[in-house]
């Protein structure tokens, strides 16, 4: 089931339109091959690939308990998870685009 | 069992008793459209993120009016849901909307070279002409 699944994902890797079209990458290039790394099971790889990906798993996993068993705090912890995982995101964007 | 009605004027909707507080509507739909709008920065490039934003932010706008008005009415998880939720859609408008800025402005200077607007200062006869073949994008 997973091999099938990340075969399917390996054959069906979208290009980004802004790294043919315009040379620059985008805020999403990498989330692919860091989400077929996870799939196999090297987390460093993916990590290193597209920081921002773990956090936004995590993110939506809260999201979805949150919607179920109503946390106390757990608005504010998701903006928190959502703003640090913008800020890793564009971080990680800088830095790439630099290099 | 009457808790005490300090607050109640008639005529003013309902009472904001303990335990009779009302959720706020679209709390939740604006918590969910907050936090996925980011998804849009990864796929389809930024522009997901910008609509799922700015239907976001659209929805967030009545309860926020509504709390402005009456705000010991409403539940306060509801409260707290709107507000994460509204941060949430302005940071992905913000991302979406930025680099929608950036690859636009690149694709203005991108056509043909990343200089190509040098050429209009060198032969200003060309001007015009160079203008529209800009003007669809």
């Amino acid at each position: 089931m997973r091999e099938q699944l990340i075969q399917w994902l390996e054959a069906h890797l979208q290009p980004c339109v802004y790294k043919q079209n315009l040379g620059i990458e985008c805020l999403g290039c990498g989330f692919q091959r860091s989400l077929i790394a996870l799939l196999k099971g090297n987390i460093w790889e993916s990590i290193l690939l597209y920081p921002g990906l773990l956090p936004m798993l995590v993110l939506f996993a809260f999201l979805i308990l949150h919607l179920i068993f109503h946390f106390k705090k757990g608005a504010a912890i998701l903006k928190y998870i959502f703003l640090t995982d913008a800020a890793i995101i564009v971080t990680n964007y800088i830095i790439q685009t630099i290099q | 069992m009457e808790e005490k009605n300090t607050g109640t004027q008639p005529n003013q909707g309902p009472s904001p008793a303990e335990g009779e507080k009302l959720m706020l509507p679209n709390s939740t739909a604006v918590l969910v459209l907050g936090i996925v709008s980011i998804v849009g920065v990864l796929c389809s490039q930024g522009i997901l993120g910008v609509i799922l934003g700015i239907l976001g932010l659209v929805l967030a706008s009545t309860p926020m009016k509504m709390i402005n008005e009456h705000p010991e009415r409403y539940t306060e998880s509801s409260i707290k849901n709107l507000k994460a939720g509204r941060v949430c859609s302005i940071i992905g408008v913000a991302l979406g909307g930025a680099f929608l800025l950036l690859a636009f402005f690149l694709l203005l200077l991108g056509l043909g070279g990343f200089f190509a607007l040098l050429p209009f200062l060198d032969n200003m006869n060309n001007f015009n002409v160079d203008m529209i073949t800009l003007l669809p994008f």
